[in-house]
């Protein structure tokens, strides 16, 4: 999956506006929509979004369960309350976060969150790091060799090569033979001696 | 969309990269307030033709192809080898300079700064080689194929059957091409260290973007609207010979 969807749903403004201000500084999400109250369940079909976020106010048993239902069981709901004294009345959504948490908490909190429920499901490419084994395969594309040779050399099959290729060229953002070698070379992979070249 | 009515000096306005298009139809600047039906005019430029290059060039979303395949494979031709002629005579060479500049002034420490002079050699070499087979080989074959085609002479028509290629064997190298053009960004962007002249990597990179960019039009008209325009005229040549 790409970047976060996010949906925000709250009567008052300066809580609309301030959640999506902190809500984009965040790197993993992506999409904020802001939602009236009265337009919460369309907007939820409308844009299926990964994470609702609604503040305390507007939630009650009775509409918490259609939201559920229209949003999926295992997405989170989030509810922002206004006060630390609410703090445990809701049981039944699935974080809580309070009004009054300081930036760094706050920003924590989140992440932490985005971390639980999206671990475990393929995410985008964010890091150049590349695997002990991509290492070693990145070197012997380096050096010369094919898909088959490598796979040889590696004991591993041609098809889990080119697998491994694939997820080299994604991560590098280096399609071709030459750029790779290049690549290799800047990092380290390989020498120039051993190349030959 | 732009039409012949709006004046010439707008055009570039819109999008100044077209500056580089309106001079491979050989217009100079220097147009006043002349419209783009006028400018044509004066310089013996097919209007249509133009406009149909200028939108789709401007606009993916124009590019269709439909209306470009009305006009001849020559007319085609024509645009697209001095487009070969652009990126040979001009932007490769531009290109080429600024990279040694900056391989000397950005990373003159780097052991390995060299590296990057090789692989653009590398992409250059493989470009050339691959305009000058379209240039000698593809076109000269596809204006055979539209003269064989017009003239309905049988003799003609029966040459071409008989030489027994398609045009679809032409069919795009562009990929390897354009993906190396793609890695030469990522290595400067990402991969070499953080360089002591910024500005001059600022200009190279703007140089390989507006390159791609052009580069993207021009496969789009050679794959969307040459190749299936010849295909059409080799299918009828090749069903009326095998009556």
């Amino acid at each position: 999956m790409g970047k976060i969807k996010v949906l925000i749903a709250s009567t008052s403004y300066i809580i609309l506006k301030g959640l999506n201000f902190v809500l984009k500084e965040s790197e993993d999400i992506d999409v904020v929509w802001n939602t009236e109250v009265e337009e919460l369940l369309a907007s939820i079909i409308k844009n299926k979004p990964d994470f609702v976020i609604l503040s305390g106010e507007i939630v009650n048993q009775k509409n918490l369960k259609e939201i559920q239902k229209l949003h999926g069981k295992t997405k989170p709901i989030i509810i922002f309350l206004k006060t630390d004294e609410h703090i445990n009345t809701p049981a039944f959504c699935d974080e809580i976060i309070s009004l009054y948490k300081d930036k760094n908490n706050l920003t924590e909190q989140f992440s932490q969150i985005v971390l639980k429920y999206t671990s475990g499901k393929p995410r985008e490419v964010t890091s150049t790091g590349l695997s002990k084994r991509e290492k070693s395969i990145l070197r012997h594309i380096a050096l010369g060799l094919t898909s088959k040779e490598i796979g040889n050399k590696l004991f591993i099959s041609t098809h889990t090569v080119i697998t491994h290729r694939k997820n080299i060229s994604q991560k590098l953002g280096i399609k071709t033979v030459s750029g790779q070698t290049v690549y290799a070379i800047l990092n380290g992979l390989v020498t120039m001696e051993e190349i030959g070249s | 969309m732009i039409t012949a009515d709006k004046k010439m000096a707008d055009l570039i306005h819109l999008n100044y990269l077209l500056v580089s298009v309106i001079t491979r139809f050989d217009i100079r600047l220097g147009f006043g307030d002349k419209t783009i039906a006028e400018v044509c005019k004066e310089n013996s430029v097919n209007t249509e033709f133009f406009l149909e290059i200028v939108n789709s060039f401007h606009d993916k979303e124009y590019f269709p192809g439909k209306h470009l395949q009305g006009f001849s494979i020559k007319l085609i031709i024509d645009y697209l080898s001095k487009t070969h002629q652009y990126y040979l005579t001009e932007k490769i060479p531009e290109i080429e300079q600024l990279i040694d500049q900056m391989v000397n002034k950005c990373y003159g420490h780097h052991k390995h700064a060299h590296l990057l002079r090789s692989f653009f050699k590398e992409y250059k070499e493989e470009l050339i080689s691959h305009i000058s087979r379209e240039d000698e080989t593809v076109f000269p074959y596809a204006s055979e194929v539209e003269n064989a085609y017009l003239s309905k002479k049988e003799s003609k028509q029966k040459q071409i059957s008989q030489k027994g290629y398609h045009i679809d064997e032409y069919r795009s190298e562009h990929n390897n091409i354009e993906e190396k053009l793609f890695d030469l960004k990522n290595i400067i962007i990402k991969y070499l260290p953080s360089p002591e002249n910024q500005a001059l990597c600022s200009k190279v990179l703007s140089a390989l973007f507006i390159l791609e960019q052009d580069m993207n039009d021009h496969s789009r008209i050679e794959d969307n609207v040459l190749i299936p325009k010849v295909i059409l005229m080799e299918k009828a040549i090749h069903t009326t010979n095998a009556i």
